[in-house]
């Protein structure tokens, strides 16, 4: 490794210890930010160190959650997972990822170092002609954060630029059941393994959720739909120009959801396996199957990928579990239309009205366009319980709340944060379960609040004083 | 109209607006989706249409050209039209991509659209002077396009925070008659009741009687909201940048 490599690592570890040091953060991304100025071409030098090579995952729903069953796998798997730590999927997080694997020198028993890295759909360009993934997973192309990217159309414009550069034998691995992604794999040159759901899963046609993809993307004639589970996923082919849903290689059939966990029986080319995933709904049977094709494809064994999936635990925000002041709180991190309905649609799992906070706020993080709010299908709460609504916009959610028909004094408005969860916690006695939903900001508002005041253990304990920040597009 | 391809940013909230806002008042409502290849009827009192992508705004445009002389006419008979971003940019004139390309519009309004290249996002209040004693428009425009109004229009609203139809002459969407065009998504109905209502009257003394007047609504919600928007917005623009910037 050249010195100016060397120092520009160095130099940014230290930026990032500094940063540190006087409470300013930026410990997941400023080392990154710092090295890849002095050094831009660090990402792929330090990438090309991976003993199992890097993977790239990629969604617009599910990446982080993607990612964390997959570093579980791996651990299973007898390998040291590489990761960037949630949110910071952007070119600095990934840079920073690398140095700190880089800083730390392997023993002569250790592991050998495989990379996930979970990429923002509009960086996944920037980053794939250097990273040189192995694997190259895509979950979703959903609605999401338009006030950055424009359009969704342009969300898939950015990852075909990502696929272009890759090496030949890169593996694609691709959502059958999504018509935008399966056409990132039609025609393609590279090999390409699809997973999707199993044939005995069925049609959600009752659910009427936000739509954002329903013509083919090959001609632009509506695609018909013989089966549809959320959204734009489901089986569809176009009567037009013959474009439809590939058959997917690795499938999930038999599915048992609970609030608790999710069952089913994994298919794949090498066999099938029994799956007790820890975490509710029909989403996260597709951040398993997204986890588990992408490390068949990195030639890891089924047996790894059921241990690994079983003993995965919901990250920050995706339906983690926590006890605060003898309520047992659900935290569900909501940033787009797909992610509310996703939501709403994990509490219908099991019936009965439920305690509800709903903390929505418009900084950069967030998306500063809160009008997704109007095309959840928030109708569909109908019979809950109370509902709190917070954060800076707070109001917006509770207008959003009587237009879909919920009586306006079943709810509860105060954008201030540490009172709206003492209204939920004096509406919920101890012993109940309170649902929060949240958007990104409020809910490590909502964290840090619950840390002080509840007995709620810090998140980030386990990674030492990095608080997860999302970042701004560089 | 075109309730899959035209439905960006919520638009689709502006539907349930002008829905729940009869029925709370006990009048009788039915929404008919029309879709591209529908042949549209006459006895419509409102029509809607969101925005769309480049690539289904097109799709939608044939679809429109192909039913000109139907919607001209209905447009002439008083018929209420509210339009939103590139449904806004779809009934002017004419749109100029940023490529140079020139495409006709249904030429419901005097405007001209010519494609930029930076995005014009953020929120937006603009006060309509037509409609004095009003509250201010309150909403989020997120579009590339500038447009030009012309003589045969006059401004929907006076931006006060905002870029509005071409970011420089401080005017935002058109109007002419019962039509009305906007860039303010966000959702813009429910969070403007009376403008919500202004529509609602138009279309009904069109099909009744000039009279015709609404019964009030308890709004104190939707007030609440506006109020909390109209603190927030002038918080973010004061709030200084460089901390946040620092703190990634
Ligand atoms: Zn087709």
């Amino acid at each position: 490794m050249s010195i100016k490599r060397k120092v520009a690592v160095a130099l940014g570890g230290l930026g990032g210890r500094v940063s540190r040091g006087f409470g300013l953060g930026g410990g997941t991304s400023l080392p990154g930010a710092i090295a890849l100025r002095l050094d831009p071409g660090l990402i792929g030098a330090l990438a090309g160190r991976l003993d199992r090579g890097p993977i790239l995952i990629t969604a617009t729903n599910g990446k982080t959650t993607t990612a964390n069953m997959l570093a579980s796998i791996c651990r299973e798997a007898a390998l040291e997972p590489v990761h960037n730590a949630a949110g910071a999927n952007l070119t600095y997080g990934i840079a920073t990822a690398l140095m700190a694997a880089y800083n730390t020198k392997p023993g002569p028993d250790s592991e050998p170092r495989i990379g996930i890295f979970e990429v923002d759909e509009a960086t996944v360009r920037n980053v794939s002609a250097q990273l040189a993934p192995r694997v190259f997973s895509v979950g979703n192309l959903f609605r999401d954060q338009l006030d950055r990217f424009g359009e969704v159309d342009q969300t898939a414009r950015l990852i075909q630029e990502g696929i272009e550069p890759l090496a030949p034998d890169a593996t694609l691995v691709l959502n059958a059941d999504d018509p935008r992604v399966a056409a990132l794999g039609r025609d393609s040159a590279r090999p390409v393994l699809y997973f999707g759901l199993g044939e005995d899963v069925p049609s959600a046609t009752t659910v009427d959720d936000a739509q954002d993809s329903k013509d083919c993307l090959i001609c632009g004639e509506p695609l018909a739909y013989t089966k549809r589970y959320f959204s734009h996923l489901g089986e569809y082919a176009c009567p037009h120009c013959g474009f439809r849903r590939p058959l997917p290689e690795v499938t999930a059939v038999k599915l048992r959801l609970s609030l608790k966990e999710t069952r089913f029986l994994l298919c794949t080319p090498g066999g099938d396996a029994e799956v007790a995933l820890p975490a509710p709904a029909l989403f996260n049977v597709y951040n398993a199957l997204a986890a588990a094709s992408a490390a068949l494809a990195a030639g890891i064994s089924l047996d790894s990928i059921v241990a690994g999936l079983n003993a995965f635990s919901p990250a920050f925000g995706r339906f983690e579990t926590l006890e605060a002041a003898g309520r047992r709180l659900r935290l569900m991190l909501v940033k787009n239309p797909t992610g509310f309905d996703q939501a709403i649609g994990a509490l219908e799992i099991e019936p009965g009205p439920k305690n509800l906070v709903i903390a929505i706020n418009d900084t950069l993080a967030d998306g500063t366009d809160v009008s997704g709010l109007w095309d959840a299908n928030l109708e569909r709460l109908g019979q809950t319980g109370a509902v709190v609504t917070t954060g800076t916009r707070a109001h917006d959610m509770a207008l959003r709340l009587k237009y879909a028909g919920i009586p306006e004094t079943s709810v509860i408005v105060d954008s201030d944060l540490a009172a709206a969860l003492e209204r939920a916690f004096q509406k919920a006695p101890p012993g109940e379960e309170i649902f929060v939903l949240s958007t990104y900001t409020a809910m490590l508002d909502i964290r840090k609040h619950l840390e002080k005041t509840a007995g709620v253990a810090a998140f980030w304990a386990d990674r030492g004083s990095d608080a997860p920040r999302e970042e701004v597009s560089p | 109209m075109y309730p899959e391809l035209m439905n960006l940013y919520g638009d689709r909230g502006n539907i349930t607006a002008l829905v729940q806002r009869c029925r709370w008042r006990g009048i009788d409502v039915t929404v008919e989706d029309l879709r591209v290849g529908d042949r549209p009827g006459g006895d419509y009192d409102i029509l809607f249409i969101g925005g769309g992508q480049d690539r289904e705004q097109l799709l939608v445009r044939d679809d429109l050209m192909a039913n000109r002389d139907h919607w001209a006419a209905l447009a002439e008979d008083g018929l209420v039209v509210l339009a939103i971003c590139g449904g806004y940019q779809l009934l002017g004139r004419e749109f100029l991509t940023h490529e140079g390309e020139q495409i006709d519009g249904l030429g419901l309004l005097d405007v001209v659209t010519v494609g930029g290249k930076k995005r014009l996002i953020g929120n937006v209040i603009a006060r309509a002077d037509w409609a004095p004693k009003t509250p201010a428009l309150i909403g989020f425009e997120n579009h590339s396009g500038r447009t030009r109004l012309g003589a045969g229009v006059e401004p929907l609203a006076r931006v006060e925070v905002g870029f509005g139809n071409d970011g420089q002459d401080r005017t935002e969407g058109a109007r002419r008659g019962n039509i009305f065009g906007t860039y303010l998504h966000g959702s813009l109905l429910p969070k403007n009741p009376w403008f919500a209502d202004h529509l609602l009257e138009s279309a009904l003394r069109r099909k009744y009687t000039d009279a015709f007047e609404l019964e009030m609504l308890p709004d104190e919600l939707e007030t609440a909201a506006r109020g909390a928007v109209t603190r927030r917005v002038g918080e973010v623009r004061r709030r200084r940048w460089w901390p946040e910037l620092l703190k990634r």
